[in-house]
């Protein structure tokens, strides 16, 4: 095929697939600048992988495991832990702290500190259990059983759930 | 907060993103160059790690076969032994770095996360095999004078000693892994700069073998 038609069609994936891209960013990487630069490194990582997708598999099955193993070696790269590892501040806390949805913005807020104290792979499950991967999905973008996701996910969900309810008392 | 509620919640955050964030498409084409090259920056090091290696195994060869014109045998053969383990861990490190080439991001995340982290460790193997060199810094220096007019208290001392040298060597062979990097003397052993990356990955070996066990 056409190298520019496959790039394109690549380009025409990514944007309609660009919300994969940009929680498993969001969910490994604080900072706005290095933010970017991981979104970057993971388009160019899918790129480079993609003439080998096989198109019987899903297409989100792939880009998950290409993005968030790029995004987990990223976070897990030394230099970049010093600002990963920094608390998260009150100003991503409390995003539109008042106004119609403000305890819409403040549950999603929590979400996302919570999900973000969690460890890299502990993080990569829950995303892909919000994201509404079924188990058998989850098993094969992780590489464990379906019965492994599906203790682990229980066990994760009871914490969250408790961290909820000790903030909300 | 129940199933439907913290799904709810994620999908809300879901647009949010969509809406904050945009897709820079157009930088593509020029950042992989820009990743292209800092790729080959990174074996520097190992490259010169390797060039290094090879100085030392020429360095050891020509004693062992200057030892060996000389008929000093036990030196030849201590020697000898000392390289030989060099070349190994050299190869062991060879094969490493063209894991590097192999590793595929589109396999499951604990699979490649695990090959990473055993690359981003491999230091630890090449320390793990260089040990196996210890006895025979305890031998290099017997001549047959010695082993013929040596007293026996001190021939009993230095097969205490050899003996010594080999099952410390032996023990810490099969003991220096990541299963161990909990324990207190090997973090004592890779305590200081240059080993925090290494036990790092360690960890995370064991992070993602405790991840992949049955619950």
């Amino acid at each position: 095929m056409d190298p520019v038609i496959i790039k394109q069609e690549f380009l025409q994936l990514m944007e309609t697939n660009r919300g994969i891209i940009y929680k498993v960013a969001n969910s490994y990487c604080y900072d706005n600048e290095d933010r970017k630069d991981l979104v970057q490194e993971i388009l160019i990582q899918l790129w480079g992988a993609f003439d080998k997708y096989d198109k019987q598999y899903k297409l989100s099955t792939w880009m998950y495991r290409v993005a968030l193993n790029v995004a987990i070696s990223f976070y897990r790269k030394e230099t970049r832990r010093a600002d990963v590892n920094m608390p998260i501040n009150d100003a991503m806390i409390n995003v539109a702290a008042d106004g119609p949805n403000a305890e819409l913005e403040a549950d999603i807020s929590l979400l996302q500190k919570f999900i973000n104290q969690l460890n890299e792979l502990d993080r990569a499950l829950m995303l892909l259990y919000l994201e509404e991967n079924s188990y058998r999905e989850i098993a094969e973008i992780l590489g464990i059983t379906e019965t492994n996701v599906a203790s682990k996910i229980s066990r994760i969900k009871e914490k969250l759930k408790q961290k909820f309810k000790t903030f909300n008392n | 907060m129940d199933d439907m509620e913290l799904k709810a919640v994620w999908k809300a955050y879901d647009n949010k993103l969509n809406k904050l964030m945009e897709l820079n498409l157009q930088t593509f084409k020029q950042l992989q160059v820009q990743k292209a090259k800092s790729k080959v920056e990174g074996l520097t090091p190992k490259i010169i790690g390797l060039i290094l290696g090879q100085v030392w195994v020429l360095f050891l060869g020509s004693f062992a076969f200057l030892a060996l014109s000389k008929m000093q045998l036990f030196f030849a053969v201590s020697v000898g032994a000392i390289m030989l383990i060099t070349i190994i861990a050299m190869i062991a490190y060879i094969r490493d770095i063209a894991l590097i080439y192999q590793l595929n991001n589109d396999e499951d995340i604990t699979a490649t996360q695990k090959k990473l982290a055993m690359l981003q460790s491999s230091a630890i193997n090449t320390v793990r095999i260089s040990v196996l060199q210890l006895p025979f810094y305890t031998t290099f220096f017997i001549t047959t004078h010695i082993l013929s007019n040596g007293s026996v208290p001190f021939l009993l001392f230095l097969a205490f000693l050899i003996g010594m040298f080999t099952f410390m060597a032996i023990w810490l062979y099969s003991n220096i892994n990541y299963k161990n990097i909990d324990k207190k003397w090997l973090r004592t052993l890779l305590k200081g700069s240059g080993w925090e990356s290494t036990v790092k990955a360690m960890e995370f070996l064991n992070q993602v073998d405790e991840f992949k066990k049955e619950a």
